[in-house]
């Protein structure tokens, strides 16, 4: 082989791809769905799922804070999440100095009746946290993982446009009626070129939201320079908890800083009035988020915070008012850099309100998907028979990690929801809580379809690698409809109910479940024929 | 979805047309069975691509704002090249209405 910029750079994409292959497709995987994990969050709490009229306001002074008052009259502060179209119900958090998210109750906001909680993770617990740091939080390893494999992904994204001998000569070209190999690469290729640009914002300001923890002490320093007074430690010890220069750091950029009580007993003002304030200047229905720190002191106040709905931007800006007058005492707006900063995360986070723009981002990550999967599958068809000629085991233990992870991964993403409509509520199964047996199913069915996938690619026989890959899918297909049957059996919500109520969340859930259903047996039917096929030509 | 972003997903989808028609191969992939050589230069098509390609970035902008109209050019721009590569594989015959 030449050595050339190409030539070393196709060395780079193939040997990236093979180690990170996996890694990104859980990582894609698991983004995509995050896309709509609230959504998921709906259907596997039954519970939450509320029509939001937005008829009658909830007034925060008649009908919250006297709960809060009966509950915990003497908590360090009381967290007030209002409701929105994708989390429907009241959330109040309550709690000590140290854990100031202590208890946390949801209340329906139509009746103000507390909404029993649903013991279990849900995707926005379980799927949304395996995305970023892969439920591995010892340490931030998982974070430190994904931060490694997202670099890989641009190498991957670099080196694949310049290895692309093609790429504009072939820019539309797809041809799915030639060879497996041939049609498999033009989807790769096709599918890679043309959200090259999504994928590389994707990545990128994945790395960049994580910032603090792959640089945790970069910003001292600056900190430690620009404020004087605020010395960085040599030895970077933190025996008192953070630092003084990361205390300025954290209340410059992030507004982050704590008032000390009084510790003598004060009235609170009207927080509707503080609100009705706020919203004068961010417009009305602006406030979602109320913080009343201290309450009942003299010294309380109250933090409003807004949503992000209308901008990329994911907002941290806040007004203050003095609990006890109403007053505003502190506004924070983030400065220039940090508004650079919540606008990559804002691209990434996804919290505005923009449907058309979500299911995008879905369909994107799904297709960014389907690039990492071809990608293995050309890799695999490449190397298939030689290694099959040379006896080398390699190939086949990577066809056993690529179906485990391709559709094991389905298949485990679906047994957690099917484990979610099937345990019993309040369950405990040999001392382990519901949320967590749910955690364990999906960790079960990725092993069993490892299992699965090894016993049938290591047969001497033929093509055993279809073999795995049609059963799997036939498996997806079925526990795609059974989620849906389940949902329906447990809480009575079909389709006709949740597209009529309307349940927009629910439907969206059942209905790609049902599509996924129709691909997944498609899909499966084909291969099944092909080995049919085979087995009667050989 | 509001009727600008419907139309600027239609501009999106004619301009890859013509970007695809601009190129020999794919042309001759469309023409397969009446043949005939291109009524118009390849310079032509690519220039009336790229007209369609920056009004439909301009309608996105003017409808959703500069950050989420760009957002969703990128993506909608990524959709129709897979469903341009898709129409000249399956359905190339559909892309003769744009010769016209």
């Amino acid at each position: 082989m030449k050595n050339t910029l190409r030539s070393r750079m196709s060395l780079l994409h193939t040997w990236a791809g093979v180690l990170f292959s996996a890694l990104l497709f859980v990582i894609f995987w698991a983004g995509s769905l995050s896309v709509f994990d609230k959504e998921m969050d709906r259907w596997m709490m039954p519970a939450t799922r509320l029509s939001l009229t937005g008829d009658a306001k909830v007034s925060i002074d008649k009908q919250l804070v006297p709960i809060l008052q009966s509950k915990a009259p003497h908590a360090a502060a009381w967290t007030i999440i209002l409701p929105s179209e994708r989390v429907p119900y009241i959330a109040l958090n309550y709690g000590s100095e140290e854990a100031r998210k202590g208890q946390r109750i949801w209340l329906n906001p139509d009746t103000l009746q507390e909404i029993t909680p649903a013991d279990s993770k849900g995707a926005s617990g379980f799927i949304y946290p395996l995305h970023h740091n892969l439920t591995l939080r010892f340490n931030h390893i998982g974070t430190w993982i994904v931060g490694i494999a997202s670099t890989g992904m641009l190498c991957l994204l670099i080196s694949g446009i310049i290895i692309h001998r093609k790429i504009f000569t072939d820019f539309f070209t797809l041809r799915l009626f030639r060879s497996f190999g041939r049609s498999n690469l033009d989807i790769h290729n096709l599918t890679g070129v043309a959200l090259t640009p999504f994928y590389i914002l994707i990545t990128l300001s994945g790395l960049i939201i994580a910032f603090s923890t792959y640089f945790p002490n970069a910003h001292l320093p600056l900190y430690a320079i620009t404020s004087p007074g605020h010395v960085l430690k040599k030895d970077h010890a933190r025996p008192h908890g953070v630092l003084p220069a990361e205390r300025q750091f954290l209340k410059e950029a992030l507004g982050r800083e704590r008032h000390k009580p009084a510790k003598s007993s004060g009235q609170l003002a009207s927080i509707d009035q503080m609100i009705a304030d706020a919203e004068q200047a961010w417009g009305p229905g602006a406030v979602y988020f109320v913080r009343i720190n201290h309450p009942n002191d003299a010294k309380s106040n109250v933090m409003l915070r807004r949503h992000s709905h209308a901008t990329v931007s994911k907002h941290i800006d806040y007004k203050r008012y003095r609990a006890t007058d109403g007053n505003p005492f502190n506004t924070f707006e983030a400065p220039a850099v940090v508004k650079a900063w919540n606008f990559i995360a804002g691209m990434h986070y996804l919290q505005f309100k923009h449907w058309t723009l979500r299911w995008l981002y879905f369909l994107a990550g799904l297709t960014g998907c389907a690039m990492i999967a071809t990608g293995l599958f050309f890799w695999l068809n490449a190397r298939r028979s030689k290694a099959a000629r040379s006896e080398q085991k390699h190939v086949v233990w990577m066809d056993a990690i690529t179906i485990a992870t391709v559709s094991g991964l389905m298949a485990a993403t679906l047994g957690f929801m099917l484990a979610n409509q099937w345990l019993p509520a309040q369950a405990r199964i040999m001392g382990i809580a519901r949320d967590q047996c749910e955690v364990y199913v999906f960790y079960l069915v990725w092993m069993t379809s490892l299992l699965h996938a090894i016993s049938l690619t290591t047969q001497r026989q033929d093509k055993a690698y279809l073999h795995a890959w049609w059963q799997q899918l036939a498996v997806i297909s079925g526990l795609c409809i059974a989620a849906v049957l389940s949902n329906w059996s447990n809480t009575g919500h079909h389709l006709y109910v949740t597209l009529t109520r309307p349940l927009p969340a629910v439907a969206g859930v059942d209905m790609v479940l049902m599509v996924g259903a129709w691909m997944a047996w498609h899909a499966s039917r084909r291969l099944r024929a092909h080995c049919r096929l085979h087995r009667q030509q050989g | 979805m509001s009727s600008n972003i419907i139309i600027a997903v239609v501009l999106l989808q004619l301009a890859q047309g013509y970007y695809a028609l601009a190129m020999r191969h794919y042309w001759q992939q469309v023409m397969h069975d009446s043949g005939g050589s291109m009524p118009h230069t390849p310079r032509t098509y690519r220039s009336v691509a790229t007209l369609l390609l920056g009004l439909s970035c301009c309608m996105m902008i003017a409808s959703e704002g500069p950050a989420m109209g760009s957002l969703l050019w990128i993506l909608a721009a990524g959709g129709s090249i897979i469903s341009t590569g898709y129409l000249l594989t399956r359905r190339p015959g559909w892309l003769r209405l744009l010769c016209r």
